[in-house]
């Protein structure tokens, strides 16, 4: 009878033991489950917020909501004007030097101060035709 | 009789020699009973467990049915492990990756009532017609896509059909959530996830193995970038354009664009005009960049210093031909005034003496003659180049006429330069292994006047209108004539580059901005030469880098500022020859 007794015993165990192993495996691969849900949704979420923080967008709502503007860049002189615009220590100095005769407005005839850096010329003309 | 005489007990006993064999077999028996009726009672302990406890008393336990688990099962459970990994920018900015979606097919063999089907479907998806519905629900076979894809509600509407023939499979979608930005790059993959184009083709065995790469490029200055180079092409009404964001030490490309593009989303409907790639396939005479090449060697060989002066009044004939200046100064000219004003004259003197065969070494250690087969997409253009490098080859090749190549080589070959003449390869996944190249094509010292150079370029030369306050940009522009279809060269069709590199007194990026046959406007006087064209996009790019990046300006207004100016000594050398000149 003992021996009846101890099988029924270690049976109600083993069926205690079953279960509880059962419900955890239930319980494991829920989670695993959910994570995985999850996981899914996060990557979603994701690619929408690349799409919703795409700088193109940003931009645009920058503009419309938050009044920024960008810088405008207004180009310079071309290139091949600019050198009738040249530094300023190229400039002909408007006081006029007690060496070169000074050229009047008048008399287009007069000697003109020939200077070799040919370009500068015209603006030195004007400078010194006005004084 | 005898039997009944015989005394009865409950336990028979035979006696004798038999007995022993006779205990055998009973206990073999008990043995036998005990067993099955162990059997019995652990499968009605089963049976209770499954009917009772599981059952009814499930609820006792909080145990979930094990129905209950594809509910939280993603749909694409098989394909989680496999899914197609993402391709991120150097931020971790993921700039594709793939999304689980469903698709509808139809088994022919199930479906029950292809009229009425066809018919709910055509109402289901508007750009397919019930005809076309109706000869797929009807054709042989067992398996045949209805639509690839659809949306949440789509499947709703197909379930409430309720024609058993239709089905629905989980299938990854491409998604590129910033669009067209990185389209040339980045590529395409079909609809079964197949890259094929740009990076998608070329890491597709990395990618298809689940594998998540990040690359060298940066969302912000890819943006930028982009719109820069569309707003220049918009306002000057060119075809079409191309630029880079390099780093000058590395060779990283931060931001890489080739427009018109296309949504890598639907390829299908893209031209051929918006699939070409011009940053890297493309080939393209870029013209007077190339001085920069020039230069540098004839620097570095010695063949010329900043005091040897060209004369750059009368053209040169070579054969037949005659080459001339386009910002023709008609005078003698030192070395960095045929740099600044880019005198094709003077920089042909410049090379001449030095021969073609020294020219093509140089060009093919800077990495102009070879393609960049190892960048890591298919599209890679293979430069062109003359079999034979003569006379008038030489020259013209001199100041970039004559020899094509593709933005991505030159932006690179003028990271080398600048980079104190260490050779850097343009890449777009990070090298895992850094790749110090130890070619150095110039020396530090050649490297630093190139970069004054530049830098006198912008303060001084073609290149004003690249120039941003507090950056020190340095460059060099480039307007070429476009090879015209009856041969020679078409003075109308243009392409306008330009390509600088800042901070020049130590550069940190590189950057190439290339427009492709743009028109003059009023606002440029009616130039569309790259100064006109290309360097203001540049200034524009490195000004709006430096807000993104973080870069402080230097400022220009403090006392010592005039150090700073890294063109101001070739600046007085060239006032003082004006000085002895003008003696």
């Amino acid at each position: 009878m003992l021996v009846l007794y101890l099988v029924l015993l270690c049976c109600g165990a083993l069926v205690l033991v079953s279960q509880s192993v059962q419900r955890a495996e239930y319980e494991l691969a829920k989670v695993e489950a959910q994570s995985l849900a999850l996981q899914e949704d996060i990557h979603v979420l994701k690619a929408e917020w690349q799409y919703l923080n795409a700088p193109q967008r940003l931009e645009v709502l920058a503009e419309q909501h938050l009044g920024l503007v960008r810088p405008d860049y207004a180009p310079k002189l071309p290139p091949s004007l600019s050198r009738v615009f040249v530094s300023p220590q190229n400039l002909p100095s408007p006081e006029p030097s007690p060496q070169k005769p000074v050229i009047k407005a008048q008399s287009p005839d007069a000697d003109i101060p020939l200077n070799s850096s040919s370009f500068f010329q015209p603006v030195s003309y004007a400078v010194e035709g006005v004084r | 009789m005898a039997w009944q005489t015989l005394p009865i007990s409950p336990v028979i006993r035979i006696e004798g020699e038999k007995s022993a064999a006779f205990n055998l077999a009973r206990g073999r028996l008990v043995m036998l009973s005990a067993f099955f009726i162990l059997g019995y009672v652990l499968i009605a302990i089963r049976v209770a467990d499954l009917s009772l406890v599981q059952g009814q008393f499930s609820h006792l336990f909080g145990v979930e049915q094990l129905a209950g688990f594809d509910s939280y099962a993603p749909s694409t459970s098989a394909g989680a492990a496999l899914r197609r990994g993402d391709i991120l920018d150097r931020n971790g900015e993921v700039i594709a990756t793939s999304l689980g979606m469903v698709s509808l097919y139809a088994d022919p063999k199930l479906i029950s009532d292809p009229d009425g089907a066809a018919r709910a479907l055509a109402g289901v998806f508007p750009d397919q017609s019930y005809a076309e519905l109706h000869a797929k629900l009807s054709a042989e076979g067992r398996f045949v896509w209805l639509e690839r894809n659809i949306l949440p509600e789509q499947q709703q509407a197909v379930l409430a059909i309720g024609e058993p023939g239709l089905g629905f499979e989980g299938e990854d979608r491409r998604i590129y959530p910033q669009g067209s930005l990185f389209s040339h790059l980045l590529g395409y993959t079909n609809v079964d996830g197949y890259g094929l184009g740009g990076l998608e083709a070329g890491l597709h065995e990395k990618l298809a193995s689940g594998e998540s790469v990040a690359l060298t490029l940066d969302l912000r200055l890819q943006h930028i970038l982009r719109r820069e180079i569309a707003m220049v092409m918009d306002e000057f009404s060119a075809k079409a354009g191309a630029g880079v964001i390099m780093n000058a030490k590395t060779g990283a490309v931060l931001a890489g664009v080739s427009l018109p593009d296309y949504d890598p989303h639907h390829v299908d409907k893209a031209e051929n005009e918006q699939k070409f790639n011009r940053l890297t396939l493309g080939v393209f005479e870029m013209g007077s960049i190339f001085k920069i090449f020039s230069t540098a060697l004839a620097l570095e060989s010695g063949n010329a210093n900043i005091n040897s002066t060209y004369d750059a009044r009368e053209g040169i004939k070579i054969g037949r031909y005659e080459i001339n200046d386009y910002h023709a100064e008609d005078r003698v000219m030192s070395l960095p005034e045929v740099f600044m004003h880019s005198s094709n004259i003077g920089t042909v003197l410049m090379i001449r003496d030095l021969g073609g065969q020294a020219l093509k070494d140089f060009y093919n250690d800077l990495g102009l003659l070879t393609p960049l087969y190892d960048l890591g997409i298919s599209e890679i253009g293979r430069p062109l180049s003359p079999q034979r490098w003569g006379e008038i080859e030489t020259a013209t090749i001199s100041y970039g006429q004559g020899i094509a190549t593709s933005p991505l080589q030159v932006a690179a070959a003028v990271a080398s330069i600048v980079n104190d003449g260490k050779v850097v390869r343009p890449h777009l996944v990070p090298q895992e292994t850094s790749q110090k190249h130890d070619l150095a094509v110039i020396s530090p010292e050649t490297s630093s006047v190139m970069r004054r150079l530049m830098r006198l370029t912008v303060t001084d030369g073609t290149g004003g209108n690249a120039d941003v306050p507090g950056y020190m940009v340095g460059g060099k522009t480039g307007t070429a004539d476009k090879p015209s279809a009856r041969g020679g060269y078409d003075r109308s069709r243009r392409i306008s580059s330009f390509v600088g590199a800042f901070p020049i007194d130590d550069p940190d990026y590189v950057v190439l901005v290339m427009v492709d046959e743009p028109k003059g406007i009023k606002k440029s006087y009616g130039y569309a030469t790259a100064g006109w064209v290309a360097a203001p996009a540049a200034a524009r790019i490195v000004s709006s880098m430096a807000s993104v990046l973080g870069l402080p300006p230097q400022n220009m207004n403090v006392a010592g500022a005039a150090d700073l100016d890294y063109a101001a000594p070739l600046r007085q050398y060239i006032a003082a020859e004006d000085d002895k000149g003008a003696r």
